[in-house]
């Protein structure tokens, strides 16, 4: 038997997800914030209840472990990171602070992003009074201008011991070109410092970290990794023990935001902040594959936040390359995900005479006004109450009870009333506003990044309210097919088991390979080019033969970024061959690069007389770990023992109330098909299927709801 | 005209208000600008018809995130760095040629560059020698015909259905170099129009998606940088195309009569809610004032005051008795970019939280007198003409700030962002080989004026731009030739006050290399602030050019030498580097650079809000920690007493300081006839008045009263 688990622990519930061989088994609790192994121990002791174990026999006979974790993302919120000090080129000690300026808009809500008059910055990661500048300066080319002093250093470090700080982050100007200066201070803080003296003082090397230009982001990113690394470590490490306490001896695994995983000595804490929603696109991707889905929008949406992500066919991955965290641009290459401010808990209000809906959101506390906890605003969920589309007495299987007639009331005072509209009018309304925004940002997400018709895009639905909106936001989407999932409400933990051990390495480059003034392929380039390509494997073998991998079943993927001269934006070419020789192999590097600019842009776009640059290099070494398979299942096509009953729902002011046929979704047998309108529901969410739209289960279990 | 404007207001016969001062030319018509968005269409009526108000919120949504993801392709694409730091624009506009959606980095542009697009369907459409069709692409960068200076580049592509033209896409923004005589496009010393480079009102450039071979190179070779300018116009065009493709895409889906309605309507609608914050308000006559202190050419005195009557849902803004227009510099307004600057105070302040549209504009009227240098004619040069716009925003901001003080909207209270504008374009051959011209987004990190109850941010980006990017070093280093040797948060350089202006971040860098660089210098505010405070609280410093020449800076860092100092202050100050210290005005001439030379600049620091001896002693503590002020400062200006060995704030002994300074100030005070009767005395050398027209109330000889208002 073998037994692979994932846990995906987010803001509100901690999700597991259990391979048993052939079955899955699902378990869920709450997030225990104060300490976040015990949801993870309850999560997964509500699992193998499911097969009849306990959770000490299930972790002695687990293959292997999966985890997704918040603990950086709490940690940041609360600024509860490790106490660091700055080291900086002088004349550059406010980089941070300034941020490129529209830092104080970065991580914002659309709606408060434009408000220049009411702009704040952010909390500082590192205060001014812990960023001390060391006169250096080396040139874009690698050039020393100015040579470090030690005991410039010395001065520097010995201030920022003296205010207490217990780790420095070292970032100098062109350091990705020339470290030199970066390690020297390193070398001092060593020889002044050893660890007999001040104990463990950690020093944080840009150039190690993060080698690619962009002072700031690349600053930012160092500052979280080093900001994040202690409390991270302690909690693993303490999870680990606690494991190791319950008989489990197999590898650990953590799932990291760049799309794969790895074991813990081998990742940085800032991999692991915000991993869920990249293991989703994970996840998705894997299950694309198996359902013949190549082109996948991902819409989970939850009671705060509506998270979009993108598989595109024939690109190995979307990458976000300089994604926001907390308030902060950095430097990583993050599996793209979009969180758009709209879920079952966002405020409907009427403003200036127009209804909006969100960004506030009434979260899980006080909710809803149905959930009768205190809140009075009307919410979308409070819509979908009135509709009829939420049972108030099967919400959530029945663990949580409704009251419709406080959603009633809420959105005939602050909607219907206002707007001159009946309840149901009112409600509708909302409920067309949020479909459309979320619908519509899944638009323009899927037309930018991929540059593709959202047409040839099958959604993804997951989250409690994904299934329950689908067809409305995939409507404005324009896109006609949406797929649920028997497990969506613990997508992300299942998302974990379908990752692999995958590490990255980023290179920031500046190599001409097409002269824009004379007009020919640059073959003087290749050595330059080999020799970072050289550098990133090196450390790619190191790395998987620690993780335990032949380097054989290994599988190596270079990216080229490569942009026209001087342009800041680049387009990732998947390299034909590691190293280049000739002419011939850059020719064929360029007019990649070439034709995959003029299918994103337009063919009158190309442009190859301003010369071709790589700017950057990226290489991906990913080890391959088992997956799970859905399982196949007898098509038997009938439905009617699904039927659980009707009940008037509003399908829009021409349809009015209409008796909506019921079914639950766990009765129901793969094959089934069924014209809208419907319902059907189960434990975790209802599907809304209203007309011109059909539902069917295919023999895999999923179920599929098609525009007809 | 309201009540108010009829009894204080006084027009007068001869002089263009409302409109501009130019006639009609060989390719442009001046009436095209002020006649408002044109009537409904049948279509746009049908579709207006059907469509709910839930429609049309949807329809605003989807029609703006096809802008936006333009903007975001456009950026991408585009190597000029103004383009890339935010001074840009993608539109689409009704068939007519009125903005409707809009994503910009800087809000003037969604209030320009669309007269051009009126003029080809107006004038070109129907003539057999140019016509109209499908994949065209137009091109325009002309002031006159309603756009800002010739460094602003715009493409337009009209969008057809089923043979039916029903929209335009635009793209555009800040270019750069223009084959003015200045390197990087602003020419402070331009006289005419003639020595700005390459002037296009709208001329079809490609047909069928493509731009013409022929007309592409002799684009790119009339300017200095061809391979840039080649690569931001194909950017245009592929951003145009894409705007194209996804507006179709809306027609397809919601019908035409629908999706032409909804850009229609959302116009209206956005005007509506205007007028009704409008209506809020307190109704009154407000007044604001600035001078400038530089023409281009020369330093010269000239007068933008600017008058507001706010009466019931409309509001008129009337810039009279302004200085007259030179042959001596490109500081010359034209109407509409007067108009149209309105808006940087307007969207991000006065009408906050509306939809930032060209309707929010409808409810005002803007009369500005011309000819003048705020509405001037067409020969003069005008590549600085937002220098004198800008005079106008300002002071609109400092009387929008008085009328919003007593209403619901108190939040929006604050002094200007900074406008103290120094600007170098640096030129040359960068390090990688490439010629480039262009200033860096440094430009984009000013200080923000003092809110109300914060503090203004400090480095928070350009006058213009909401959205601007200051960039980064490293990427500057790779780039244009010169080497930044520090990026600050400067020092005793904001508005005091209650609460404080933001200081901006100052750039300091040299000359590099053998062949060193050019450097062209532009900007005023060198001795007179643009940057009010307001409600009592201190101006944002005046920031004239800063040059040190022949330094011994290489030198001091080759041999590992500690530079001392840290910022524009302390060089200003301690002098620390050998050399040649020049301070001059920011209108300078394209000059060479050798390495070790070096550039010291900013674009200013916001106003303060409220009077200093009100601050938080413990705010004062912090300025002066965190390096924002000095010892000096805390002690003359706000009074700040600490206790000598702590260091901590005294609170007693500042209260007590604070007692004595205003005792101080009640002694030195003046009755307001005694202050009349000793300022009106008073009168500027007659060379800074060279410019200024007729002393004290700038007028031409024939008109006899004063133009400013009439007070009874």
């Amino acid at each position: 038997m073998s037994l692979r688990i994932g846990v995906d622990v987010g803001g509100t519930f901690t999700d597991v997800f259990m391979q048993r061989d052939d079955e899955v088994y699902r378990g869920k609790s709450d997030t225990t914030h104060y300490d976040l192994k015990v949801g993870f121990m309850n999560a997964a002791r509500s699992a193998v209840e499911r097969f009849g174990s306990t959770l000490e026999d299930a972790l002695r006979s687990a293959d292997s472990i999966v985890y997704s974790t918040t603990v950086g993302t709490n940690a940041l919120i609360e600024r509860k990171g490790s106490k660091l000090g700055l080291i900086t080129t002088k004349g550059f000690e406010d980089t941070v602070y300034v941020g490129r300026s529209r830092n104080w808009a970065d991580g914002l809500s659309p709606e408060t992003k434009y408000d220049r008059g009411r702009a704040q910055r952010p909390v500082p990661i590192i205060p001014g009074e812990r960023i001390v500048g060391v006169q250096e300066r080396i040139d874009n080319l690698g050039r020393v201008v100015a040579p470090i002093r030690d005991d410039d250093i010395l001065e520097k470090v010995q201030y920022l011991v003296d205010q207490g700080v217990r780790g420095f982050v070292v970032v100098t100007l062109n350091s990705f070109v020339n470290p030199v200066h970066e390690q020297r201070v390193r070398d001092v803080i060593r020889r002044q410092y050893p660890e007999s003296y001040l104990g463990h003082m950690p020093v944080y090397l840009s150039s190690e970290i993060s080698p690619q230009s962009g002072e700031y982001r690349r600053s930012m990113t160092v500052i979280l990794d080093a900001y994040l690394r202690e409390i991270t470590e302690e909690h693993l490490l303490r999870l680990t023990e606690d494991l190791r306490d319950l008989g489990y001896h197999k590898p650990f695994f953590v799932a990291k935001n760049t799309g794969g995983v790895s074991s813990l000595s081998r990742s940085q804490a800032l991999h692991l902040y915000g991993s869920s929603p990249s293991a989703t696109v994970v996840g998705a991707d894997h299950l694309g594959k198996q359902v013949e889905r190549h082109n996948v929008l991902i819409a989970d949406m939850g009671g705060t936040s509506f998270d979009v992500g993108l598989v595109v066919e024939g690109r190995d991955r979307v990458h976000e390359y300089d994604p926001i965290i907390d308030r902060y641009r950095v430097q990583i290459p993050f599996v793209a995900h979009w969180s758009i401010g709209a879920g079952g808990g966002s405020i409907a209000h009427v403003e200036n005479g127009v209804l909006k809906v969100g960004p506030e959101s009434a979260g899980s506390n006080p909710g809803p006004a149905c959930y009768a906890r205190g809140g009075e605003s009307p919410t979308v969920t409070d819509a979908d109450v009135v509709l009829g589309y939420i049972d108030p007495g099967y919400f959530l299987g029945g663990r949580i009870r409704l009251d419709e007639e406080r959603s009633r009331r809420a959105i005939e005072e602050k909607v219907a009333r206002p707007l001159g509209l009946s309840i149901e009018e009112a409600a509708w309304n909302i409920k067309k506003i949020v479909d459309g925004f979320m619908g519509q940002e899944m638009y323009r997400i899927c037309a930018l990044i991929s540059g593709q018709d959202p047409r040839e895009f099958a959604v993804f639905a997951l989250g409690g309210a994904g299934a329950v909106h689908a067809t409305g936001f995939s409507d404005f989407a324009d896109v006609k097919q949406v797929a649920t999932f028997p497990f969506g409400s613990v997508f992300g933990a299942f998302s974990t088991l379908s990752m692999d051990i995958l590490q990255s390495y980023e290179k920031t480059a500046q190599i001409g390979l097409f002269a824009w003034d004379e007009r020919e392929y640059l073959t003087d380039s290749i050595p330059h080019f080999n020799e970072e390509v050289r550098g990133l494997l090196e450390a790619g073998r190191e790395d998987m033969l620690e993780e335990g991998f032949d380097l054989d079943t290994v599988r190596l993927q270079l990216e080229v970024h490569m942009s026209y001269g001087q342009q800041r934006h680049s387009i990732p070419i998947i390299a034909p061959k590691t190293f280049l020789e000739t002419a011939e192999d850059v020719k064929q590097l360029c007019d990649m690069f070439n034709e995959a600019y003029g299918a994103n842009f337009g063919k009158g776009a190309v442009y190859p007389e301003a010369g071709i640059e790589v700017v950057q290099l990226r290489l991906s070494a990913t080890g391959p770990l088992p997956k799970f398979r859905l399982g196949s299942h007898s098509v038997d096509g009938d439905a009617s023992g699904a039927l659980k009953g009707r009940r008037q729902v509003y399908w829009g002011p021409d349809a009015g109330y209409v008796e909506t046929p019921v079914y639950q979704r766990e009765k129901m047998g793969a094959g089934a098909e069924l014209a809208g309108p419907i319902l059907c529901e189960s434990e975790d969410t209802v599907t809304v299927v209203p007309r011109h739209w059909r539902f069917r289960t295919d023999e895999y279990q999923v179920g599929w709801i098609e525009k007809i | 005209m309201g009540r108010l404007f009829d009894e204080k207001a006084r027009l007068f016969e001869g002089l263009v208000y409302d409109g501009n001062a130019f006639g009609k030319g060989p390719a442009w018509d001046p009436s095209l600008l002020k006649e408002g968005p044109a009537p409904l269409t049948e279509l746009e009526r049908e579709g207006i018809d059907r469509l709910s108000d839930v429609d049309l919120e949807l329809m605003r949504h989807k029609l703006t995130s096809i802008v936006e993801e333009a903007r975001d392709v456009y950026m991408s694409l585009s190597i000029s760095e103004g383009i890339i730091t935010g001074d840009m624009n993608c539109s689409i506009f009704t068939a007519s040629g009125d903005p409707a959606v809009v994503a910009t980095g800087i809000y003037f542009h969604s209030l320009l560059n669309y007269t051009q697009v009126k003029y080809i369907n107006k004038y070109y459409r129907n003539d057999h020698t140019v016509g109209l069709k499908d994949g065209d692409i137009y091109f325009f960068n002309d002031e006159l015909g309603g756009g800002v200076h010739t460094f602003d580049m715009f493409v337009a592509m009209p969008i057809f259905y089923e043979g039916e033209l029903i929209a335009w896409a635009e793209v555009g923004g800040h270019q750069g170099d223009s084959g003015s005589v200045s390197p990087g496009g602003f020419s402070p010393k331009a006289t005419s129009r003639y020595e700005e480079g390459l002037h296009i009102c709208q001329m079809r450039i490609g047909e069928n998606d493509e731009i013409r071979r022929d007309i592409f190179e002799f684009m790119c070779g009339s300017v200095r940088n061809p391979f840039v300018f080649g690569s931001d116009l194909k950017a245009r065009v592929a951003t145009c195309i894409r705007i194209r493709q996804r507006f179709l895409r809306e027609v397809e889906r919601r019908g035409v009569a629908t999706t032409v309605g909804g850009l229609r309507k959302i116009l209206t609608s956005t005007e509506q809610m205007a007028r009704d914050r409008l209506r809020e308000l307190n109704d009154g006559v407000y007044r604001a004032v600035l001078f400038n202190d530089d023409v281009g050419r020369e330093p010269g005195l000239t007068r933008i005051p600017t008058t507001v009557f706010k009466e019931g849902d409309e509001m008129t803004v009337l810039v009279q008795s302004v200085s007259p227009e030179n042959f001596a510099g490109s500081m010359h307004s034209t109407w509409h970019l007067v108009r149209a600057s309105l808006g940087v105070y307007l969207f991000s302040y006065f009408f906050r939280g509306l939809p930032p549209n060209a309707g929010l504009l409808e409810p005002l009227r803007v009369l500005v007198e011309g000819p003048s240098i705020a509405n001037s004619s067409a020969e003069v040069a005008h590549g600085e003409g937002t220098s004198i716009s800008a005079c106008v925003a300002q002071n609109l901001h400092v009387v929008g700030s008085k009328i919003l003080f007593d209403s619901p909207y108190r939040e929006a209270v604050s002094s200007p962002h900074s406008r103290n504008l120094l600007l170098y374009i640096f030129a040359g051959e960068n390090r990688r080989g490439y010629q480039t011209a262009n200033f860096t987004g440094t430009a984009n990190a000013a200080g923000q004026g003092a809110r109300y109850d914060l503090d203004g941010e400090s480095a928070l980006g350009f006058y213009w731009g909401p959205f601007t990017d200051s960039g980064e070093v490293e990427d500057i280093d790779s780039r244009l030739p010169q080497l930044v040797l520090g990026r600050v948060v400067e020092k005793n350089n904001h508005g005091y006050g209650k609460t404080r202006g933001g200081a901006p971040l100052v750039e300091i860098s040299t000359a590099f290399g053998d062949r060193g660089c050019m450097m062209t210098s532009r900007g005023s505010a060198d001795k007179l602030s643009h940057n009010p405070g307001v409600f009592g609280g201190y101006w944002g410093p005046p920031n004239p050019r800063f040059v040190i020449r022949n330094t011994n800076v290489m030198q001091l860092m080759a041999e590992g030498d500690d530079l001392k100092f840290a910022n524009q202050y302390e060089l200003l100050t301690e002098r620390p580097l050998e050399g040649e210290y020049l301070i001059s005005s920011s209108s300078g001439e394209t000059q060479k650079f050798d390495e070790g030379d070096i550039f010291v600049w900013s674009l200013g620091g916001g106003g303060g809000y409220g009077d200093v001896l009100e601050r938080d002693p413990e705010e004062v503590l912090l300025d002066l920690q965190s390096g924002l002020i000095t010892q000096e400062v805390a002690d003359k200006v706000y009074g700040l007493v600490l206790d000598p060995e702590t260091r901590e704030t005294d609170a007693e002994g500042t209260e007590k300081r604070r007692g004595e300074m205003r005792a101080e100030r009640l002694r030195a005070g003046k009755t307001f006839d005694e202050f009349t009767k000793y300022w009106s005395k008073q009168k500027p050398k007659e060379e800074i008045l060279k410019y200024y027209g007729h002393w004290p109330e700038p007028r031409l000889e024939e008109y006899d009263k004063p133009f400013w208002g009439q007070y009874r």
